[in-house]
């Protein structure tokens, strides 16, 4: 097909212009068929490059499966290379497709084939200027033989050039025939063979594999099919468990009722003490004499139902519509459980019962056996939990108090078993003693128990900071065995003797050493010039740590600025430093007692308070500066020599002790001074009420102290003020509920019986708010912002002290 | 201020929430002082209202508790919710942030309250007309999927506010009053089964109380 005959282009023959014609059209012909080999190569390897891609987000997306299968990660890991190996080997397979296929058969469209068709023109311009020659030369009249001639010659020099370009055409086409078939072919080729290195490539990475993947993971996986099958029958057996275990159940109170203490947690359904009297199902369980509840999900810490159970009685209840009902009842409240069935309600009753009689037995020990395995409970409640944290205060105070130094012994008698204190005066106390000391009257001494009563932590506070040796050294200061009409008691000793002691000690105060002998008493002997000014240091475990840092901090009470020359003034001038002798014993305390509730903001401020002149010396002024420095050692001596627990201090605002102790803030002091009957609701010359100022000055759990000592909240300030309007201001909405709250319950008159439809909201949410004291101090300093830092300060001093 | 409503046949706690500025202590004042203002400040903590309807002849006292809506201002949210049987839940009819916060609300209730607390669900600016943003029909259809009762109030003009609160009131009480007769107060006395028990309630609660030394 490739030739046409030489003689036929020359002649220009139609034979020739019909070969010409079919050459054409089956170039043509093979244009479009490569144009549609070329648009399907293009899309199949757009849609190849497509389907890596997702091959290998699909390889990627596998490394997130990692993290569930921990045991598989090297197969997993294998499998993913396995995958991203071939994606590569695709993707060498796509370059060279287009590399080959679309490049050159797309080259062929352009390149030789555009060739051929623009040489189409040219010879078609060729064929009718020889065409045009031919009809000029025609027409030329005979008459003219110059014309002639001209003609003549234009149409041999046309034929000439048409029997060369047509020459040259056919010579195209027939090239180009030729051309195509090596040059198409091997473009094939060359794909199929890289089509061939793929596979190849292929095969080889999968026998790379083999003995892993397809041998090693498939027997691992054989054998976790199996694995699986055991589980699955396993569990299936499980449900006969289930009837099993409620068989068991039934059978096993023979064999419990042999151990003293039942294990006992489960759900129960408890009614509601609100109008609806809903019956929630809820999870109980005994812990530290403690009967907790919590839901079964999405509560983070569990309620504390009754945080005593000594004081709690069991008993079934009969006359309700629901079967298995009982009541827990305590001193303020009737709880109404019921169980599911006769065993458990039998069970619920005698665990109870048991877990009562035995916090009454071993009230001391806190039956700690009973919280021996109280599984996922104990694990969720974390420290930081203020019902947890409460329950470690309570649990450690009772051995942690005798550590206080003085206090294995009883303050009054040394008997060796001390189990009582008095709060007020802060010593530990034996039974017979503690006896006499309640006849005192509570304005003398409040009696607690050391191992039955709930100690708040202000009161573990005040307690720390004094202890036997402390007070004793300061109401037995002049006592004198020889001298003295009055007999020491002591352990075995006639109860007429133990009261006429205990009476002269406290009440009528007999041997407690004179401010006008101090003088003399405390100062060194080499001393000559009696003393003229006198202070207070801050209180005593800061003592032995002098601070250094500047002062930068609002100096409310300290207003003069002193150098670091303090210490030589100290000595030089001569001034009294009450309570130093009380203190030179003071060693370290355990400091656990107090775990984060000690909100003391004395951090900042400076040890040694302004020093005051000689005569100024009076026990209600050193009261009122002991108040000021937290000392309470000072504190109790003071009151010892009869200072007015309510004395104003006419050059600062008419403020008492306890409007200072509100202003820096401490805690222990307010409980101290509050204890030791000072007026809570004691005014200043503004008319300021100690809860006037705690609000003030931003003391959430200040506020809730003296709220819960029944501080007035309605006394105005001379500009009318009420304490609410302080909250308002400075939108303290945890004090402003509290107070809303107190004054609604007293609008109410009261919640200890429940009303007719009312509840126990009160008393719940005022527990709420004491849990909530426990954390005051994070939410104050959240909301603060700066300003109390002092806080952690604190609280790293103290740890410093314990170690040493 | 005449004879003090101390004597009631039941006390129910209703709480007012929704977000901040939706109108709750305005609501509160128009129904226990017939009260409105404008410029009303944020509540901060809690503020408590009291008020006695009759139902049935019986006194009903809601003690009413507006909470703060605005996060900054709110104290520790389980005191809002212990003891509470009813909640009202408002929102804004003009903002409709206010109402899509109200599935915010709802969570916050079924965490901490009472699981058969009354709740409704309460559109409040209904004099808004022309600033309307959630349409009654919308909201509607919301209250009934979520088993809430629903009423379109305006504390401005009045309209709905007794309503609102009257019907709340006395859901709670059908619901309480119908509990009471399937279960007996508790107590000591374990009565002989076919007689009917007799429940007497004191008449004066505060008095008695203020005696005794505290």
């Amino acid at each position: 097909m490739a030739c046409i005959d030489f003689k036929e282009v020359l002649a220009d023959s139609p034979s020739f212009r019909f070969k010409l014609e079919q050459e054409e059209e089956s170039i043509e012909s093979l244009e479009q068929k490569l144009d549609k080999i070329l648009k399907y190569a293009t899309s199949s390897c757009d849609s190849g490059r497509t389907f890596i891609v997702n091959q290998s987000a699909f390889a990627t997306s596998l490394w997130e499966l990692q993290k569930h299968f921990p045991d598989d990660k090297d197969a997993l890991t294998k499998i993913i290379h396995c995958l991203q190996e071939m994606n590569k080997f695709h993707n060498i397979l796509l370059e060279q497709c287009s590399k080959t296929v679309l490049k050159n058969i797309s080259n062929f469209i352009k390149k030789d084939i555009r060739e051929v068709k623009d040489y189409k023109q040219i010879f078609m311009k060729v064929s009718e200027n020889f065409d045009g020659a031919l009809n000029k030369n025609s027409q030329v009249n005979k008459s003219r033989p110059q014309e002639i001639v001209e003609a003549e010659n234009y149409v041999c020099s046309t034929k000439s050039q048409f029997q060369h370009s047509a020459l040259d055409y056919v010579n195209y086409i027939t090239l180009l025939q030729r051309k195509k078939r090596p040059e198409i072919l091997s473009t094939l080729l060359s794909y199929v063979s890289a089509c061939s290195t793929y596979f190849h490539q292929g095969s080889d990475l999968c026998q790379d594999y083999d003995t892993y993947l397809f041998k090693e993971l498939d027997e691992e996986v054989n054998s976790m099919r199996a694995d699986y099958a055991v589980l699955e029958k396993e569990m299936q057996k499980r449900h006969n468990y289930v009837n099993g275990y409620s068989k068991e159940e039934k059978n096993k109170d023979g064999d419990d009722s042999k151990g003293a203490v039942k294990q006992m947690e489960g759900y129960l359904f408890k009614r509601t003490s609100n109008a609806f009297k809903t019956w929630n199902r809820r999870w109980f369980y005994m812990k530290d004499n403690k009967l907790y509840y919590r839901k079964r999900s999405g509560e983070e810490l569990p309620t504390v139902m009754e945080d005593d159970l000594k004081l709690c009685a069991v008993r079934p209840l009969f006359d309700a519509d629901r079967r298995f009902c009982f009541e827990v009842i305590s001193p303020t409240k009737n709880h109404i459980l019921q169980a599911d069935t006769e065993t458990h309600y039998q069970d619920w009753i005698q665990a109870l019962q048991s877990a009562i009689g035995n916090a009454i037995q071993n009230n001391s020990r806190y039956s700690q056996h009973m919280c021996a395995s109280t599984s996922s409970i104990s694990s969720s409640s974390s420290a930081t939990t203020p019902s947890s944290s409460k329950t470690k205060e309570k649990r450690i105070n009772w051995k942690q108090m005798l550590l206080i130094p003085g206090n294995m012994r009883c303050a009054d008698c040394g008997n060796n078993d001390p189990k009582w204190a008095s709060i007020n005066l802060g010593i530990t106390l034996c039974i017979a003693c503690s006896g006499v000391h309640r006849s005192l009257g509570v304005h003398y001494s409040k009696v607690r128990s050391l191992t039955l009563d709930v100690w708040e932590p202000e009161i573990l506070r005040v307690m720390t900071e004094l202890g036997n040796e402390v007070v004793n050294k300061i109401y037995e200061a002049t006592y004198d065995e020889i001298l003295s009409d009055i007999e020491r008691a002591t352990e075995n000793c006639d109860d007429e003797v133990r009261k006429k002691w205990i009476y002269a000690k406290y009440v009528d105060r007999k041997f407690v050493l004179p401010l006008t002998e101090q003088k003399t008493e405390l100062l060194p002997p080499n001393l000559l010039p009696s003393p003229s000014k006198w202070s207070v240091k801050k209180n005593r475990r800061r003592t032995s740590r002098r601070s250094t840092h500047n002062n930068n901090n609002d100096t409310k009470i300290t207003t003069k600025e002193h150098d670091n020359s303090e210490d030589e003034k100290e000595i030089n001038e001569g001034i009294l430093m009450l309570g130093d002798k009380l203190l030179d014993t003071s060693m370290p305390v355990a400091c656990n007692l107090f775990s984060n509730s000690d909100q003391e903001s004395t951090s900042g401020e400076e040890d040694v308070l302004d020093e005051e002149d000689i005569d100024k010396l009076n026990p209600n002024y050193v009261l009122y500066k002991a108040s000021i420095a937290h000392n309470l050692p000072v504190m109790c001596q003071a009151m010892s020599l009869g200072a007015d627990k309510n004395w104003i201090n006419p050059e600062i605002f008419e403020r008492t002790p306890l409007h200072q102790a509100v202003i820096v803030g401490s805690l222990m002091t307010c409980e101290f001074l509050i204890m030791n009957g000072a007026n809570i609701n004691c005014v200043d010359r503004r008319n300021y009420t100690p809860l006037h100022l705690s609000i003030e000055m931003g003391n959430t759990a200040l506020a809730y102290l003296l709220l819960k000592h029944k501080a007035k909240y309605d006394i105005q300030t001379v500009d009318g003020k009420l304490p609410i309007d302080f909250a308002v201001q400075t939108a303290n909405a945890d004090v402003v509920t509290l107070l809303r709250l107190h004054q609604l319950n007293d609008e109410i008159g009261g919640t200890e019986d429940s009303e007719p439809g009312g509840d126990s909201t009160y008393n719940d949410v005022m527990r709420d708010f004491s849990h909530l004291a426990n954390n005051l101090r994070l939410r104050s300093n959240k909301r603060d912002g700066g300003g109390s830092s002092s806080s952690s300060s604190i609280t790293n001093n103290m740890d410093n002290i314990s170690m040493e | 201020m005449g004879t003090r409503d101390d004597e009631y046949d039941y006390l129910f706690k209703v709480v007012l929430i929704g977000d901040s500025g939706v109108g709750k202590s305005n609501l509160l004042s128009r129904f226990t002082r017939n009260e409105f203002n404008l410029e009303s400040k944020s509540t901060i903590g809690v503020e408590f209202a009291t008020r006695s309807i009759v139902v049935d002849n019986k006194t009903i006292k809601a003690q009413i508790w507006d909470t703060a809506g605005q996060e900054r201002y709110r104290a520790i949210t389980s005191a809002y919710y212990r003891g509470a049987v009813g909640a009202l839940l408002v929102y804004d009819i003009a903002k409709h942030l206010t109402y899509e916060n109200v599935e915010r609300w709802l969570r916050e209730l079924r965490d901490h309250a009472d699981q058969n607390i009354v709740i409704m669900l309460v559109g409040n600016k209904s004099d808004l007309r022309h600033l309307r943003a959630v349409p009654t029909d919308e909201a509607k259809t919301f209250a009934e999927r979520n088993g809430l009762s629903f009423i379109e109030t305006s504390a401005l003009d009045s309209t709905n506010v007794e309503t609102a609160f009257q019907n709340i009131l006395t859901e709670i009480y059908r619901i309480v009053s119908q509990k009471q007769i399937r279960d007996p107060p508790e107590g000591d006395v374990i009565r002989p089964s076919n007689v009917e028990p007799i429940d007497v309630k004191p008449t004066v609660t505060s008095e008695v109380r203020k005696q005794c030394c505290q």
